[in-house]
């Protein structure tokens, strides 16, 4: 099971997008019915009686309120955890906007196929510059910013919110527009640049996370233009070149891509070269 | 400061009980729907884009469907905007007030209706002479059952928020 996950991992990423998709609409109606095990949105949300709470809606509350609130920060050690441990999967595996945007791009790209953007790493300081902006202007401002521009959490509401009242507010405008501009600059910009959702869970990378790595001498596509890796790249960065964090969020499309090819790429928690290079050494040392 | 200008609404929203004071209630609330997915009343419900900041803010319409005063919605509130620890009697949401041009015991005519059902019975709402109701604002919790059964078109008895930003 485990094994066929990690050779499909697009198929499987998919069912796991298409069902919180339908997720969005079959939690609020189960609320209505009465069903309270689950509820909330991706602002946050409470299972089976655990809180859990998006760590940058955490981080701005307590910046606002100048209080450690202590159930507030219980409830983010999962996300932070997963965080840690797994990277931003949350926004390649759970978010909508991402889903939502994906399919966009997909679309986009079947009518227009010439129109495809250079695949290639950006700096990284260009992943946090805007979140830590808004940051500033909600502490500046006392406004809570960072809620209403967090993508997942307004497309969740807005969802609950049709299913409860039978509306939608005028909040999803601002989904609409974002997700129309990156349809006509054809860039991934928000997920890559602006989501403070997103930047605030690159914060918690650490070297021990799960990262996609390169191995050049398993490579075996011939020199192209665009190799496959980088076509299936949903955030047009380049997997074989160093610097894709904190931008990717371990999606696996890449990874994905190159299993029909030399299985170059591979996500690993810990480059497995720095572990082996002492334990060569050694055996050269012994042998020799 | 210039959102409070931009957004200088001067709607008293009715909130759920145990809500921190209007300005704080804004900045701690982070609009994830909670409290109006536990209510087994969907007494809450959130405020509109047009309300500026409070937008997605939880709002109960007190003449559609009152609070029963659950408890539920508090401890569900992750970020402290609705205070967990408490009790039913300590619930100040908001005041009732009493239109005294329309209310049917000043009109001569015999109601009970508020009288009946306010949940802290005897206590927040007695009936003077045995006829017309007396709102006793200390004892008020304003979760808007007597303005929901007050059989007038519009209510004659209405709970004031006690939710407002201008006060302090």
């Amino acid at each position: 099971m485990k094994s066929w996950i990690l050779r499909n991992l697009t198929i499987t990423r998919r069912i796991a997008q298409l069902t919180i998709l339908a997720m969005m609409f079959i939690i609020p109606y189960l609320n209505v019915k009465g069903f309270t095990g689950v509820i909330g949105t991706f602002y946050s949300m409470e299972m089976m009686g655990i809180p859990i709470v998006d760590p940058a809606l955490c981080i701005q509350t307590l910046a606002l309120m100048r209080e450690l609130y202590v159930p507030l920060l219980l409830a983010v050690i999962i996300p932070l955890l997963a965080a840690l441990a797994l990277g931003r999967i949350f926004c390649s595996w759970a978010c909508p906007f991402n889903t939502l945007a994906e399919y966009a791009q997909m679309l986009r790209l079947k009518l227009s196929p010439n129109k495809r953007i250079q695949a290639h790493n950006p700096a990284q300081i260009g992943h946090y510059l805007a979140t830590l902006c808004l940051f500033m202007l909600a502490l500046v401002f006392t406004f809570p910013v960072i809620t209403f521009l967090s993508m997942p959490g307004l497309l969740t509401s807005q969802a609950a919110d049709l299913v409860f009242l039978g509306s939608l507010g005028l909040e999803l405008g601002l989904f609409l527009i974002i997700i129309l501009a990156e349809v006509v600059i054809g860039s991934r910009f928000w997920c890559k640049y602006a989501c403070p959702v997103g930047a605030t869970l690159s914060v918690f990378r650490t070297g021990a996370s799960l990262k996609v790595t390169f191995d050049a001498s398993k490579c075996t596509c011939q020199k192209t233009e665009i190799y496959d890796c980088q076509k299936a790249c949903p955030l047009s960065l380049n997997p074989r070149k160093k610097g894709i964090y904190p931008y990717c969020y371990n999606c696996g499309a890449c990874i994905d891509a190159c299993q029909r090819n030399g299985r170059a790429l591979s996500l690993v928690f810990i480059h497995q070269k720095e572990h082996v290079k002492p334990l060569q050494r050694k055996m050269e040392e012994v042998n020799g | 400061m210039f959102f409070e200008k931009l957004f200088s609404y001067h709607e008293k929203f009715l909130r759920p009980p145990g809500a921190v004071p209007e300005k704080e209630f804004i900045d701690r609330c982070i609009r994830c729907r909670k409290c109006q997915q536990i209510c087994p009343y969907q007494c809450i419900s959130p405020a509109g884009a047009l309300h500026g900041d409070a937008m997605g803010t939880p709002v109960i319409q007190a003449r559609e469907i009152p609070c029963y005063l659950c408890m539920k919605c508090p401890p569900v509130c992750p970020t402290g905007a609705l205070k967990t620890d408490i009790q039913k009697a300590d619930v100040r949401m908001g005041v009732a007030r009493i239109d005294r041009a329309t209310c049917l015991p000043f009109q001569g005519i015999i109601c009970r209706a508020c009288y009946e059902n306010c949940p802290i019975y005897r206590e927040a709402i007695t009936l003077d002479q045995e006829i017309y109701p007396v709102v006793h604002p200390e004892k008020c919790v304003g979760c808007g059952i007597c303005e929901h059964v007050c059989p007038i078109e519009p209510s004659a008895i209405v709970v004031e928020s006690s939710a407002s930003r201008n006060e302090d």
